[in-house]
Formats: C-alpha cells, structure tokens, sequence
C-alpha cells in the first residue's frame, strides 16, 4: 500500500536470529530468523501449528526462548515476562482474547495503566479517550459496556483498541481480522496505515491472504517452525505463498461436487428469540445451505436457537419427521442436530481436557456400554480425525489448551462428525484455520453432503460462502432477506442484501 | 514425555535433575505420597509412641468419615460445585437415624432414616442449586445453618442416646472385617467407586466436562443440570454415611457433631489433593491422599501430647505451607514443560 522502506541498511526495530522454542514432543520454533523494520507492516503466515503464535508470545515476553538471540533496536534483550517487553512498547493483540469480561470497554482498553488525576482514576479521560479510539475503529459501543455482554467481533476490535492506546513502536496483531466484517476490517486498516506513518513497526499474522496484498509490505513464511522465506509482497504471488507455506502444491481450495438434492431434512417456520424474527429455513439432504450476514445480523444467534442452546420463543423446528424441543441441546442432538459454535473459548473446548476427551465429548454414548467407556475404542476414533484432518498435536492426551488456535477449531471440528449427524451448523467453521485446511474441511462439508446430510454454513467470509454453499439465505437485522441460488448469486448482491441501509450505506 | 520429534541442534543439555524434578512436579499423586512420607518420617524420628503398627491402623479408622465426605466433595467439585452443609449433616443425620432407632425400636428403619435425609437434603440443595439457580456456594452455607438450627431446636443441645442400645448399630464403627475396621473398608470401597466413575465412565467423562466448561457441555448435549443435581445427591449421601458412623461411634446422635469446620476440613483436603476450586482437574486419590496427610498431621501430634489449641495453629501453618508447596510445584510444572521436559 504505502511505500515500502526501501532503506534497509536502517537498524531493525526487531531481530530474532535462530530463536528456538520447544515444548514437550513439539518443537514449536526451530532457529527461526525474523527483521522488522521501522514503518513497515510485516505478514506472518504459515499453517496452524507452525509456530506464529509461539514466535509472538516470545516477542511480549509471555515465552523464553529456548536458545537464540533477539534484539531491539540494535540492543540484546531478554524478556522475562510481559512488563519487560512493555517497557520496551511493544503491544500485543493476542489471538485468543483476554479482555475480562466483567469490566467495562473503558476498563479494558487502559486496564493496568489508568490514566489518573490526584491518584484517582480519572475515569471522564479514560472514557473520553475510549469512545475516541472506537469512533477511529469505527465502533458505536457504549464506553461503559461490560466487555462481557459484546459479540466475538466486538471484543477482537476492544482488543485491537486496546493495543492501539499506548504510543507502540512496535504492534504485533495475531489474527485480529478472524472475526470482523469487511467494513471493520477496512477500518482497521486504515489505522495500520496510521501507525505506519508514525514509523510503526506492525507484525500481522493472519491466514487471509486477500489481507496481505492489502496492507502488508513483505511477508515471512513459517513452516514447522522454520524460516521458509521473506520477501516483498509486490513480488510474490497468492500461488507461491500457499506452496511456501504448505510445502506442496495446493489443489482445488473448493472441491464442490453436485449433488442430488434429497429430501427436506430440517425445518424451521417462524422461529423466534432474541433479536430474531420469523425466521424461516429448509434444508434438504445432501444440500449446503449458507447463511451469510454482516456482524449484528444475528445468524449466530440463529445457529444456536436452532440448536437449542439460545432461547427459543416462538415457531417450530422439524428435523427428519420429529419436532425439536426448543432450548435443549440434549434434545436437538437426540434427533440428529449438531452445532459447531461460534466462539471456542466460551462453549466449544473444555480446556483442561485432552485432545480426545474434547473430541468425544458429544459421542461418549457411542464408547460406552452400560455408562463404562471402552477408551481404546475412544482413542481409535480420535486418532481416525487426527489423521484425517491433521492435526497436530503432540499426543491424544495433550491438553486442548496447549493446541494452536487452528489446531484447536479443527479439534471442535471431529467433535461433531464423530457424532454423524444428520444436519450439521456450522458457525464460522474455518475461523483461525490455515489455507491448506481450510481445503480439507471444504472436502468433509461436501463429503458429508455426498452422503445425504444436511450443512447449515454460516460465515462472514463471502468467496467461501459463494464456493461452498448450494443456495444462500442473507441476513439482516434478525429477518432474512435475500435467498439466492448457487447459479445466481455474487459477491455484489450478497452485500447489498446484507447491508444494514441500501440507500446510505457507503460504498467503500 | 521428554521425546522430542525433530532433531535439535541449538540445544542446551538436559539437566538430570530437572528431569526428576518434572517428572515429581507433574505427579500430583507422587508429590502427595513424598508429603505423607515426610510427615510420616517426622513423627517416627520424633514421637516413639507413633513406631507401632496400629498407629497407623487407627489413622485410617479415625479419618474414614472425612474420607468418605471427601469423596462426595471431591466430585461435586470436579464439576465446580460446593456444599458447605456436609458437617451440619453429620448431625443431621446422626440424631434423626437414633430419633427413628428409639421410635421404632428397629435399628434397620434408623438407618434407613439416617440414609434418606442424605437423600433428602441432596436432593434440596441439589434442586435449589440446578433448578432455581441459586449459587451452589450461598444455597449450601444456608442450608448449614438451617440444619444446624434444626438439630439444636429438636434436641435442645441435648444429645439423643440409642434407648435400645443397639451394639448391632455400634458395629458400625467397631465391626471387622480380618484386621481391618469396617469403616476402613467402607471408605476404599467408595473411593474405589469413585475412582471407577471418575476414570473409567460416561458420567465421570460428564463431570470433568462441566468442571471444565460448562457451557460447552451444555452444547455438548450433557445433560448438565441433571448430573449436578446427582451430584449434590451423592455429596450428601456420603455425608449422610459419615454421619451414620459417626453416630456408631458412641452410639448416640450428637448435635454438635461435624460443628468445628469438618466442612471446610473437607474442602481444604480435596484442594490440596489438587482437586481445582474452579472445577474439571483433579482426581480421587490424590483428595483421599490429601486427608490421609491431614489426618496424620492431627495425630501425630495428639501423640505427642500437643494441646489441642495449639494442634489447630500448627495444622492451620501446615495447610498454609502445603498449599505454597502446592503452588509453587505446579509452577514447576509449567516451568519446566515450557523449558521441554
Ligand atoms: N504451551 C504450549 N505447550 C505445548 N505445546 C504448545 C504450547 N504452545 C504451542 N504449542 C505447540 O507449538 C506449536 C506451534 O503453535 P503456535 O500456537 O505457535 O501455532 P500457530 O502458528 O500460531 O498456529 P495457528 O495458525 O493455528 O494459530 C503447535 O504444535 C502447538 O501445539
Ligand atoms: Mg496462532
């Protein structure tokens, strides 16, 4: 976007020379190289599990390296722990967030360094300077919110607020867009341009790579926690990327076979709840039906009162001949139905557990006779979705917790197709999830469908939607407004029957 | 654990002892054994009187009621849940199985009596808690009092003798079975159930779940509401067994029995047996552990002839000193998985 920096005889804001970290049975990150430098926005990419997270957490000081060198500006550093690498401003948005839900927007973007009057918070400032920076990032949040009561996306741009408040030089972002709308994404952008006038060094991982011929000067590619390559992005193409950061040749990123629609599987007339009305879906068998809307448009929200797990209060759910009890999960799944939440910190993973205790979860029924499990069965199957859908990880009795963010998603994944459902929703399935998979999970969604089930799709992300889904329904404001056909639909008519105004909407 | 997958050249050499020190820091299990091992040294070098056999027999017939409500404990915790009602349970249930014993004049409907307020007062918290919603932690502490009140406005802080004099009831305590006191084995038998459930079952599975995350167990499709609620059932029908015993023991219902904090003596065990306040880690044994080390803690000292006031500072130090320890070994644990070992 910018001019790049040409001047690379400049002292690096950052130097990572063969930092190595390993944690039991993985070695996270193998001699691996890394300059950023002043003004420049830097893509990280690489597989999930390939060490990008690691390499960040060691830049805040949250890891030790295991043996290398870092430096800033020119100097030596050792980070013993999150302070040190404050003081040296540096600003992290994490992945995974860690804002506390229980304080306000305000309290959360200037937690840990209030700004004071006379040794008491001044709190008419700090909310001030909150509203000023949301309004930067496009945000009509109330200051004074519990961060709590926000969506995903709302809590990942208090984040981002968050490490935009202090006066950085150096901004590490590690997948901030996964959950924003197109609109907030090119709001963010537009303050990345900002930081980078200022001379700000940002390091940006993400595994959209549309994102970083936008905004990113040059890109390094990890794999397997090595150094694959870095080099400037005007000189590379989509294409190479993905072979750098797969190490092979990629395929069709969207295997979509036709397939013979069969009966109606699921129906939904009139349902009702919280910001939601008369909302009306059929599904047939072996159909992939997607739901795309912009944040606010409550297909999240749908996806969980079809499940049960949101309050449903009025209108009648039919799955293959039997009526759905509203607001029980148990029931839903009973009858066929699974869902793949939203957000996998709050309801999907069981952090303390292993990989495969996650994964069977919603089957043990399956694995047990008389309540007894048979685990070797357990691990049979989870080692059959470890393999299918390479995940890595260390062993089946890995903590969930210890996965990478991908690794993590893809683990909810195999959740659900153990317990072969007849319909499955899926919310934002291939969130965090690297390119290579993102291929694999489109293969299972129209495998599955092959084999007459039915998929509810639900994603912000409009080329997956189009490449996956064989009829769209849009949303906006709780109503569905728009239904097109796999033929018929394009990205033009997806957003303008998601956006919010037609008439004043500003066409960006 | 320590095998790493790819080769590795800039890497320091592995210390041996941080090895060791791993391997000990990652066992809660051991770590607790090495704990009663010292404590159990300690008073071998510094008590003769505590270097015979039945010493220890004893211990483990002394500290079987608080195992056995340990073990209800530890599993409602598991799944983030208290109950603070367990000692006010105790005499509960020991004055309501003598009441019946003396009304009825059968020792089998005492018992029977004894058993249904833990399924009773089970079933309430667990109703309270599950259905209404109440917070398991407040539901609970008033459901202590309440009992408490109860116990002392019935029995006028008197307590309630067994009129037929049951020696059948008192075997309850005093009964054996080979060398080994009947509450002894009633209390492994439990904790060995427990252990099964927990490890080895669909619903043991279910509490870690809940303990973990509730709410993706919830849209795991667990039936959520209907396993705390058994929970709450089980907390206190082992209070409830306690209770009964305790009972046997001098063959009258007390009310004041499980009044000094048998509650929070309970809980601190379980904690210390690494069992997370905030649910979904943890395991039986090393909570039945943890009160074994407790209980030697007690009486060893009762051999020596501490006086009892001072015995309440030292455990209360040793508690504080065992949960430091507990901290800092889980740091190592940490510590040294990150550093790869
Ligand atoms: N604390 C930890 N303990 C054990 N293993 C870990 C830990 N943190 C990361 N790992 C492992 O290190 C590897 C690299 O993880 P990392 O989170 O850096 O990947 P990533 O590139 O950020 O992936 P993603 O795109 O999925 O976020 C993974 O295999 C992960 O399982
Ligand atoms: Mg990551």
């Amino acid at each position: 976007m910018s001019a790049p920096p040409t001047d690379t005889n400049q002292t690096p804001l950052l130097e990572m020379r063969a930092i190595s970290k390993t944690f039991p049975g993985v070695v996270a990150l193998d001699s691996m190289d890394f300059v950023l430098l002043p003004g420049e926005v830097h893509a990280l990419i690489g597989e999930n599990g390939a060490g990008k997270s690691t390499m960040i957490k060691i830049i805040s000081g949250l890891y030790q390296p295991d043996s290398g060198e870092m430096l800033i500006d020119g100097d030596p550093v050792s980070f013993r722990g999150p302070a040190d690498s404050i003081a040296r401003r540096i600003k992290v948005v994490y992945q995974e967030l860690d804002l506390v839900p229980g304080l306000s927007v305000g309290e959360n973007v200037y937690l840990g360094a209030y700004p004071k009057k006379g040794g008491r918070v001044d709190w008419e400032t700090l909310y001030g300077n909150t509203r000023e920076l949301l309004d930067g990032l496009g945000l009509s949040i109330d200051p004074r919110t519990p961060v709590g009561e926000l969506r995903v996306a709302e809590q990942q741009l208090v984040e981002i607020a968050r490490a935009l408040s202090q006066d950085a030089r150096i901004v590490v972002m590690d997948e901030p867009t996964s959950a924003l709308s197109t609109e907030e994404v090119d709001r963010l952008f537009r303050l990345i341009e900002r930081l980078q006038e200022r001379g700000v060094g940002v390091l940006y991982v993400t595994h959209k790579l549309d994102e970083i011929y936008r905004i990113a000067d040059r890109v390094t590619v990890v794999r397997d926690g090595k150094h694959v390559v870095t080099t400037e992005i005007s000189k590379t193409r989509p294409h190479d990327l993905v072979t750098w950061m797969v190490g092979r040749e990629l395929t069709a990123l969207f295997p979509k076979s036709t397939v013979e629609r069969g009966p109606v599987l699921l129906q939904a007339t009139d349902v009702s709840g919280e910001g939601i009305e008369h909302f009306d879906l059929t599904v047939h068998s072996g159909e992939i039906v997607g739901l795309f809307g912009l944040l606010g448009a409550g297909i999240n929200t749908v996806a969980r009162i079809l499940f049960g797990a949101s309050e449903r209060t009025g209108g009648a759910i039919v799955l293959d001949g039997s009526t759905i009890k509203p607001n029980s999960p148990a029931d839903a799944m009973e009858k066929g139905m699974g869902l793949l939440t939203e957000n996998r910190k709050d309801d999907g993973l069981v952090l303390p557990m292993s990989v495969r205790d996650n994964m069977t979860l919603a089957s043990l029924r399956q694995f047990a006779r008389l309540s007894w499990l048979d685990s070797r069965n357990e691990s049979e199957a989870a080692t059959g979705f470890v393999e299918r859908l390479s995940i890595r990880t260390p062993s089946l009795r890995q903590r969930v917790q210890f996965l990478s963010g991908g690794n993590q998603q893809k683990v909810l994944m195999a959740r659900w197709l153990m317990r072969d459902p007849k319909i499955l929703i899926l919310a934002e399935p291939t969130r965090g999830i690297d390119v290579g998979s993102k291929a694999e999970i489109y293969r299972l969604m129209d495998e599955m469908a092959q084999r007459g089930l039915g998929i509810v799709f639900m994603s912000t992300e409009i080329p997956e939607i189009l490449g996956i889904a064989d009829r769209i329904l849009v949303m906006r404001e709780g109503r569905v407004t728009a239904e097109f056909d796999r033929s018929e639909a394009t990205q033009e008519k997806l957003v303008q029957a998601a956006a919010v105004d037609p008439e004043t909407s500003e066409a960006a | 654990m320590a095998s790493v997958q790819y080769a590795h050249p800039a890497k320091a050499p592995r210390q041996g002892w941080k090895r060791y020190a791993a391997f000990w820091a990652r066992n809660e299990e051991l770590s607790l054994l090495l704990i009663l091992a010292i404590v159990v040294g300690f008073f071998l070098y510094a008590e003769p009187s505590s270097r015979q056999r039945k010493v220890y027999w004893d211990l483990l017939w002394e500290v079987s009621p608080t195992l056995i409500a340990a073990v209800g404990i530890a599993m409602l915790m598991l799944a983030a849940q208290f109950d603070l009602s367990i000692g006010s349970m105790l005499a509960f249930t020991g004055v309501a199985t003598v009441t019946a014993m003396n009304k009825t004049d059968s020792m089998w409907l005492g018992i029977l009596v004894g058993l249904a307020t833990g399924l009773l007062i089970g079933c309430l918290n667990g109703f309270l808690v599950t259905y209404v919603r109440m917070q398991s932690l407040m539901t609970t502490l008033g459901m202590m009092f309440a009992l408490r009140g109860l116990v002392y406005t019935y029995t006028n802080k008197t307590p309630v003798i067994d009129e037929n004099q049951f020696t059948q009831f008192t075997r309850l305590w005093f009964g054996k079975v080979g060398p080994v006191r009947t509450p002894v084995i009633l209390a492994f038998i439990l904790i060995a159930i427990a252990w099964f459930v927990l490890t080895q079952t669909e619903y043991g599975r279910n509490i870690y779940a809940i303990g973990g995350n509730e709410q993706a167990a919830r849209v795991s499709g667990i039936p959520v509401r209907r396993i705390l609620f058994s929970l709450f059932v089980i907390s206190s029908c082992c209070a409830a067994i306690s209770g009964l015993l305790i009972a046997a023991q001098t063959d009258t219902g007390y009310f004041d029995a499980g009044v000094q904090g048998f509650e929070l003596t309970v809980i601190a065990a379980v904690v210390l047996g690494g069992v997370s306040m905030s649910g979904g880690q943890g395991n039986i044994l090393s909570a039945a552990l943890a009160v074994l080390i407790l209980g030697m803690i007690g009486k060893g000292m009762r051999l020596m002839g501490i006086h009892t006031t001072q015995q309440l500072l030292v455990i209360g130090v040793v508690m504080l000193a065992a949960v430091y320890f507990h901290r800092v070994r889980r740091r190592w644990a940490v510590r040294l998985r990150n550093e790869g070992y």
